[in-house]
């Protein structure tokens, strides 16, 4: 196993966190994953050798934002095999609060999901979520700003989680 | 002591929720909300939402087996391993032989299954579930016009595989080469449901359904022509050697 493929797989975890917490359902963030995984195996070239867990993240929210473009504006909605098992992993939070928190993250714009994710889950500073997104300090402040605002309103408003049937 | 500052930026007041502040800056801030309670509450949702977002999102995934291969694969030079959609279609290119054979031949084993130690419970279980597995390819025979129950004998007697029988040619023969084929994917899901649906009848102490519509008149022209459709009883599948 190379170094690459070693480095790789230890920062795999935190990839799929990071995935998890961009996505509205476990298999879109596994998608995600082996998308960026692809990817970066693709481009192995041009990885400058250094930070490669900063350089996956940056591939997976650059795909993130990608895929979203494309798709079409889904409801924010659990998935209905989904909300009745909670995996193991997850035992200790309450499912409803999850659900909750979960269904009010899918309607932020991505963008600001992003930055809130990579501080809040992965604990990135700002400097290091600005050089990974490459945008400046400014820009990841706002867009932190704007996601609380929006959750803080969107959290308010609700706490009904809807489920919905796959069909 | 501490010093409290005219204001708090608003960034600041995020890199304190996010404790990216110094431990000094920290403490004033603490100072400062203490007096700015409109801020103070802004600031206490904001935590709370890091605290739900850790809760729903911060345990990090325990790898599994499938994605050290993705990874494997991957660095071999190969394209993605798995895909929900590429597992879906795997599965459905596994086929078994359709027509109800292969329910008949998977009867078999619970012949290889039984032993000496079985409960009287364990060993009526076994018989329904293998009246019950013969029931599809009889049926389907009798629909065609055939004696359901010889037909069900027919294949139980064979080594099993793929030997069926082919209800619209009429003919027994490799139900796979005759491109008579079910999903096994389909099948199995239909199986497990229907044991788990009959578990459920067997051992509720009541249960709510539909009465049966009451039995139409029988008048000549009624009749069909073909032998009647009929479900076989207990004795009548021990006749044929399924039991």
């Amino acid at each position: 196993m190379s170094r690459f493929e070693a480095d790789m797989l230890a920062i795999l975890p935190r990839l799929k966190r990071y995935a998890r917490s961009l996505s509205a359902s476990h298999a879109d963030a596994d998608d995600l994953v082996q998308d960026c995984l692809e990817k970066a195996f693709a481009r192995r070239e041009t990885w400058r050798g250094e930070n490669l867990q900063g350089w996956l993240m940056t591939i997976l929210t650059n795909l993130n934002r990608n895929r979203l473009r494309r798709a079409v504006a889904t409801p924010p909605m659990v998935e209905y095999d989904e909300a009745g098992g909670v995996e193991a992993e997850h035992a200790e939070s309450d499912p409803l609060a999850r659900d909750r928190i979960a269904a009010a993250l899918d309607r932020l714009h991505p963008d600001q999901r992003a930055v809130l994710m990579l501080v809040v889950v992965e604990g990135y500073a700002y400097g290091e979520v600005a050089a990974m997104l490459e945008i400046p300090l400014g820009t990841v402040m706002s867009r932190l700003s704007r996601a609380r605002r929006t959750l803080a309103a969107i959290l308010e408003g609700s706490n009904i989680v809807e489920f919905r049937r796959n069909t | 002591m501490t010093t409290t500052p005219d204001s708090f930026s608003e960034n600041e007041l995020h890199a304190y929720v996010d404790g990216q502040l110094t431990p000094e800056r920290r403490a004033q801030a603490e100072a400062w909300l203490a007096e700015h309670p409109e801020k103070a509450a802004e600031v206490a949702a904001w935590q709370a939402q890091n605290a739900a977002i850790r809760a729903a999102f911060g345990a990090e995934p325990v790898l599994g087996a499938q994605d050290r291969a993705l990874v494997a694969g991957l660095a071999k030079g190969g394209r993605r391993r798995w895909s929900r959609y590429a597992v879906a279609a795997g599965f459905a290119l596994f086929f078994l032989a359709g027509g109800g054979a292969a329910y008949i031949h998977a009867a078999r084993a619970l012949n290889d299954g039984a032993g000496d130690g079985d409960t009287d419970a364990a060993r009526a279980a076994a018989h329904i579930l293998r009246i019950a597995l013969a029931a599809p390819a009889m049926r389907i025979a009798a629909n065609a016009g055939h004696d359901g129950r010889l037909v069900a004998a027919r294949i139980a007697d064979t080594d099993g595989g793929a030997y069926g029988f082919d209800a619209a040619r009429g003919r027994y023969g490799d139900l796979i080469r005759a491109g008579v084929i079910d999903p096994a994917a389909v099948a199995i899901a239909a199986l497990e449901a229907a044991v788990s649906v009959a578990g459920l009848l067997l051992t509720a102490e009541a249960v709510i359904a539909k009465p049966p519509p009451p039995p139409r008149p029988t008048r000549a022209d009624d009749i069909p022509f073909g032998p009647e459709a009929k479900d076989m009883t207990a004795e009548e599948a021990g006749d044929f050697g399924l039991v």
